[in-house]
């Protein structure tokens, strides 16, 4: 498995057209984004970025729900667009997805354990009376008493152990990565806590990476072990996430972290911003899409978008560098 | 400094049939003029039923067993319909949660800034309006062309800054801030947490702000309630509350925030909230508590007591 990366992105691109006849305008929602999880160590890799800036839209093509305009992605070295049936079914096994809201997952008009069951067998991981071994050991893996969650309708849950069950339903196929699109921004910071923690424990425990998807870069820096930023659709820079955070050197990545509240009153914001807002309405631009705002322009950033560039152990897309 | 908003005994139920769940249970809080004042607590605590209770904006099943709410020497619950209406919005201005949202999407901003001002004061001159609507777009950081846009012309931020302006336009003294930043960009909220500090300092605005959020407590409240279960159980300068909670409940909450470039490993909080049709006896908390003493915190209900000058909590640890 050595030097293989368990996922790979090579320029993918995504364009969304609304509106209809005169009216039509084009959306793209990820441009040329190319990244890899590497396969040699479990691995949490953060794809952060704020509202529409393509992160969902990227988890959607990882799994299959979308197909990219242009690019490829490649689950260990194999494009998952050019599988057979039996390495497609070992993919839907083996890729295993979290969203944010634990309240829509669920059927509820059945127990939790029918999603539960129903993954087990269909992903063909146990048959007959196994499939109940397999629910209460993932179910025992996220922190659950399988006595106080099986039979129980998704009502009679807590939201944090609604999302506790989705993650066990993620566990029971042995997957290798857990495509995690912004699991605890619904929850409260006690529940949060515990499955922020619970990732961490998978990751070292079960040997399973995750692609973390988030605009929160506190939980980012607390699961994370390497981070994408992405701005409407572009990485602007990528690298081990301890750098990228102590001192980020895309003006967006800066931007960004100056505007964490931190949790702390004797550690206030000091200076002023005076970022300019644009209007939800704006033109095409030829140059950096960062442009309007980047405090730091110059006249050059506006004739073609930066590429990134490697500096030391990380990524830029910026004409400072 | 001179109290503004007095809440002394508030109780809010909501009933069905045969339960009554009591969201606001015997609540007494003091607001100060010129304050920025924070509630925070997680979900289902109680927070917006709290604020919507002052404005008597509660709907059946919901009703305010008792208490007072008394706003500038004014009982706000004992106050008529139509004595009420002037309050609202004139005095005490409110920006429910998700209200961004709730421009209308068919009628230019300006127009709707000039629909709140007329429903309040009918015989405001448009030329008036039409200044102050272009003072207050400067002031909440807005270019005044924005006043003939339609609300899908602008982004998240800028619709809550248009909100905010809105709700200024009477010149409240107590703006109501229900998560007014929870579903923005992290850079736009902290423009929006920004400006909200630039009106209370230049208006002279009190702000009661409520979200789940301690870090944007942290950031910008003067002094913090911390509300568990349709309680408040603990109050103080928000320095104070950082530097060292006292409840356990507040000591839970802020230890299970994660912190930029911290790897220490987030506590969290065993257990879950009660329910509150079931209530536990005793402390609300008890039943998740680590510094519970048995025998006496499942038996009797701490009551909100001041612990120094300007604290108080409620809590048996801290009683003698």
């Amino acid at each position: 498995m050595s030097g293989v990366n368990l996922l790979e992105l090579r320029n993918v691109s995504k364009t969304f057209v609304s509106g209809f006849l005169f009216f039509r305008r084009k959306v793209v929602a990820v441009d040329k984004v190319s990244f890899s999880i590497p396969g040699e160590k479990p691995t949490a890799f953060v794809l952060a970025g704020e509202s529409g800036s393509g992160k969902s839209t990227i988890a959607r093509i990882i799994l299959r729900f979308i197909k990219p305009d242009e690019g490829e992605v490649l689950y260990r070295g194999r494009n998952i667009l050019a599988l057979n049936s039996k390495e497609l079914l070992l993919y839907r096994r083996e890729v295993q997805a979290v969203f944010q809201d634990p309240y829509s997952a669920f059927n509820p008009v059945y127990p939790v354990d029918h999603i539960l069951s129903i993954t087990a067998r269909r992903m063909g991981v146990a048959q007959g009376k196994e499939v109940d071994e397999v629910i209460d050991e993932a179910l025992v893996s996220v922190g659950l008493r399988p006595e106080e969650v099986r039979g129980k309708y998704p009502y009679q849950l807590s939201g944090g152990q609604r999302q506790r069950v989705l993650l066990a339903r993620a566990l029971i196929p042995r997957p290798k990565l857990i495509v995690a699109d912004e699991p605890v921004s619904m929850l409260d910071a006690s529940l949060r806590a515990e499955i922020l923690n619970l990732m961490l424990d998978l990751k070292a425990k079960h040997g399973v990476s995750f692609l973390y998807i988030t605009h929160d870069l506190s939980t980012a820096s607390y699961v994370g072990d390497c981070i994408a930023v992405l701005y409407k659709g572009s990485l602007v820079e990528m690298g081990p996430i301890d750098d990228v955070i102590s001192s980020p050197y895309h003006p967006y990545t800066q931007l960004l972290m100056s505007s964490i509240p931190v949790p702390d009153p004797s550690r206030r914001w000091q200076e002023r911003v005076t970022a300019p807002e644009v209007s939800a309405a704006r033109g095409p631009v030829s140059g950096c899409k960062f442009y309007d705002r980047c405090p730091l322009r110059k006249e050059e950033c506006r004739r073609a978008p930066p590429t990134l560039k490697k500096i030391g152990n990380r990524y830029v897309a910026c004409y400072l560098y | 400094m001179s109290l503004l908003l007095k809440i002394e005994g508030l109780t809010v139920a909501y009933e069905s049939d045969s339960k009554r769940l009591l969201a606001v249970n015997n609540v007494d809080l003091e607001i100060f003029q010129g304050e920025i004042f924070g509630l925070a607590g997680e979900s289902a605590c109680g927070k917006t039923t709290l604020a919507n209770s002052i404005l008597r904006l509660i709907k059946p099943p919901g009703r305010i067993i008792s208490g007072r709410v008394i706003f500038d020497g004014v009982d706000l619950l004992s106050l008529g319909e139509e004595d009420l209406r002037r309050i609202r919005w004139e005095k005490i201005a409110y920006i429910p949660q998700a209200s961004m949202n709730a421009l209308n999407p068919v009628v230019r901003i300006y127009d709707q800034i000039v629909d709140v001002v007329r429903a309040h004061r009918k015989d405001f001159p448009e030329e008036e309006i039409r200044r102050r609507a272009e003072e207050l777009f400067v002031s909440v950081g807005l270019a005044p062309e924005v006043l003939k846009m339609y609300p899908h012309e602008l982004s998240g931020g800028m619709r809550q800054r248009v909100i905010i302006a809105m709700s200024l336009s009477l010149n409240p003294k107590l703006l109501i801030a229900d998560e007014p930043t929870t579903a923005l960009d992290v850079v736009v909220q902290r423009g929006i947490l920004q400006l909200l500090k630039d009106i209370n300092k230049k208006f002279g605005t009190t702000i009661l702000l409520i979200t789940h959020d301690m870090a944007v407590h942290a950031q910008i409240v003067d002094r913090l309630a911390i509300m568990y279960a349709g309680k408040i159980v603990e109050v103080g300068p928000v320095k104070d509350i950082f530097e060292r909670p006292l409840h356990p409940y507040t000591q839970l909450l802020i230890a299970s925030i994660p912190r930029v470039g911290e790897k220490r490993r987030l506590a969290g909080i065993p257990g879950l909230p009660p329910d509150l049709r079931n209530p536990p006896p005793g402390c609300m908390f008890h039943p998740r508590c680590p510094l519970r003493i048995q025998g006496r915190c499942e038996r009797a209900e701490p009551a909100l007591r001041q612990v120094s000058n300007e604290r108080k909590v409620a809590c048996h640890l801290y009683e003698g």
